[in-house]
């Protein structure tokens, strides 16, 4: 193979582009040539400068806005005696619309007016039934009741002999207005102290004191207790 | 002179104690813009017209009489009516005056939200109990006067349990003590002032301090029911006391004794039997602390017994839809969407 026919064969080293002897001589020749070698290599790499750039996929930054940027130009330069006024504005609108930045915004103030009239809405609502559940059905009171033994009640009490004694016992009379019994029933002051539990209490604070004794601890301070009473009706009103 | 006619029984029940059936019905109608327009209806015999002094509800020159008529023989109805531009011009011309006028304020809130605005109407009554020496709650708690409000221990006994009925009789007892010594503190102090006064070695105060609670008892003992103008009263004191000075003392506390008993005779005239007030507010009533709702008005029944003793707020709020908010709203909504549409199309 000589040099001309050598370099028209360079151009074909793709596989599949010459035959297996051709691709056999030009391979020999090359070997033995070094302008033909210079040659091959040159093509080379040509040849790998071109695949390099069929890889690269051009790419703009913002391609939408360019897009529109183009075609709001394209628009400016219809003759403007053949647009109406109200055309005019509409096409300036949606070319506004476009800007992807008015479009967020738009929806986010769409679904703000939106959420903001159904919660408002709902919220009319919801107080609304609960004022006609409230006025149709009157909740039952809610009593909490507790007794306090005011100075003045425990001081009374421990001019009873009887009183004193069993105070004096329990060493429950030294802190005036101290003394407190809870009940998480309504009832009087009466039921409260006749309860079991009630009984219950006076008997641990008193221990031996007999039934007699209770009851007369029980008048009394149904008669000088200091009623402390949680009342209250229907949903929080006054 | 009307004596007993501020009976202790009303500290439990409450209830009016003159004789008669006048009604007074008072209703507010609230504008958007602020103004207020209140409407006042007083119905009943014509003899029960003469026993109350409208001027004591705050009804004088400046109310319009819309109508007075004669109902049936002897029945009458008048309606007045006054217009305010807003709840601080309403609650000046309401404005109480002491042993004159039973005050109101008002007081009015309007907050705007796009889409709806809130209104919230608050009239406070001023008590109609002029006399302060002892307060209430050094005998009721809070909670009992707020059970005594929404009526659970009324009733006959035989609705009640057991505990109940203790506690009524319980309640009975300390309301009664709470009015009597409250009465009695009254006249005392004036009868003290009087003795300091006259300034006699006769009859010093140490003497009149010394004898407080046999005083208290000859007067709570010889009247039942007890106390209410100070004559009988002082005459008590005269006859415990036996001293030559009282009637000295009793010339310099006049004027205070004077006092007192206009003070009673107002309380007398304020026992209107019926007297309901009602607001009607703009927009959907959303919660109130009024008895019944009707529509957009608010009532509440026998407001009386809630305010002689202690000073009440009747509150009502209510929520009025802007509807040129919402139309503009959705105008500029399916504009929008209009232009997206248009946009849409115009691209293809």
């Amino acid at each position: 193979m000589n040099c001309a026919e050598a370099k028209r064969l360079i151009a074909f080293t793709r596989k599949g582009e010459m035959g297996p002897a051709e691709e056999y001589q030009l391979a020999e020749h090359v070997r033995t040539c070094p302008a033909c070698q210079a040659e091959r290599a040159a093509f080379l790499n040509q040849d790998r400068a071109v695949e390099k750039l069929r890889s690269i996929v051009p790419t703009l930054k913002n391609p939408e806005a360019n897009v529109q940027a183009i075609l709001r130009r394209v628009r400016e330069e219809v003759p403007p005696q053949r647009q109406g006024v109200v055309s005019a504005l509409v096409d300036r609108l949606i070319g506004a619309l476009e800007v992807p930045g008015l479009r967020y915004a738009l929806a986010v103030f769409v679904t703000v007016m939106v959420t903001g009239f159904v919660i408002q809405q709902v919220t009319i609502l919801r107080s609304v039934s609960a004022l006609e559940a409230r006025l149709a059905k009157p909740e039952a009171p809610r009593i909490r009741l507790a007794y306090a033994v005011t100075p003045g009640a425990v001081e009374h009490l421990t001019r009873s002999e009887e009183i004193r004694a069993m105070l004096e016992k329990a060493g429950a009379n030294q802190e005036l207005g101290s003394e407190r019994l809870h009940a998480t029933r309504a009832g009087s002051i009466a039921d409260l102290l006749n309860s079991p539990e009630s009984r219950w209490v006076l008997h641990t604070l008193l221990p031996g004191t007999r039934e007699r004794g209770i009851d007369s601890l029980v008048n009394e301070l149904s008669r000088n207790v200091r009623l402390v009473l949680t009342y209250s009706k229907g949903d929080g009103v006054r | 002179m009307k004596r007993y006619a501020v009976r202790p029984a009303m500290i439990v029940t409450l209830a009016a104690a003159l004789s008669g059936c006048l009604e007074i019905e008072t209703t507010t109608r609230v504008h958007t813009d602020g103004r207020l327009t209140r409407t006042v209806i007083v119905s009943g015999d014509t003899s029960d017209f003469s026993k109350i002094r409208m001027s004591m509800f705050g009804l004088d020159s400046g109310w319009t009489v819309l109508s007075d008529s004669m109902q049936h023989e002897k029945e009458r109805k008048l309606t007045l009516q006054r217009e305010f531009d807003g709840a601080e011009s309403a609650s000046r011309a309401l404005a109480g005056i002491p042993m004159e006028k039973q005050g109101i304020s008002i007081r009015l809130d309007k907050r705007f939200r796009w889409f709806t605005t809130l209104y919230r109407y608050e009239e406070t009554w001023q008590k109609g109990y002029q006399l302060d020496r002892i307060p209430i709650s050094a005998y009721l708690s809070p909670e009992e006067i707020q059970m005594l409000r929404a009526g659970d221990l009324k009733g006959p006994d035989s609705l009640l349990t057991e505990g109940q009925k203790r506690h009524r009789a319980d309640l009975e007892k300390r309301g009664e003590e709470w009015f009597n010594r409250n009465t009695f503190e009254e006249i005392y102090l004036a009868f003290l002032d009087g003795v300091r006064t006259v300034n006699d070695s006769r009859l010093v105060p140490d003497t009149v301090l010394a004898a407080k609670e046999r005083l208290y008892t000859a007067v709570t003992g010889n009247f039942k029911p007890p106390l209410t103008h100070s004559g009988p009263i002082i005459g008590e004191f005269a006859g415990v006391l036996k001293n030559p000075v009282v009637p000295r003392v009793l010339e310099a506390a006049r004027p205070a004794f004077e006092k007192f008993d206009r003070a009673v005779d107002f309380m007398e005239r304020l026992q209107v039997p019926g007297y309901a007030s009602g607001v009607v507010m703009p927009g959907i009533i959303t919660n109130t602390n009024g008895s019944s709702v009707e529509g957009n008005k608010v009532r509440w029944k026998d407001i009386k017994d809630n305010t002689f003793y202690e000073g009440y707020t009747m509150w009502a709020e209510s929520s009025m839809v802007n509807w040129w908010a919402v139309v503009v709203t959705a105008l500029v909504l399916v504009a929008i969407g209009a232009l997206l549409v248009i946009g849409l199309v115009k691209k293809r």
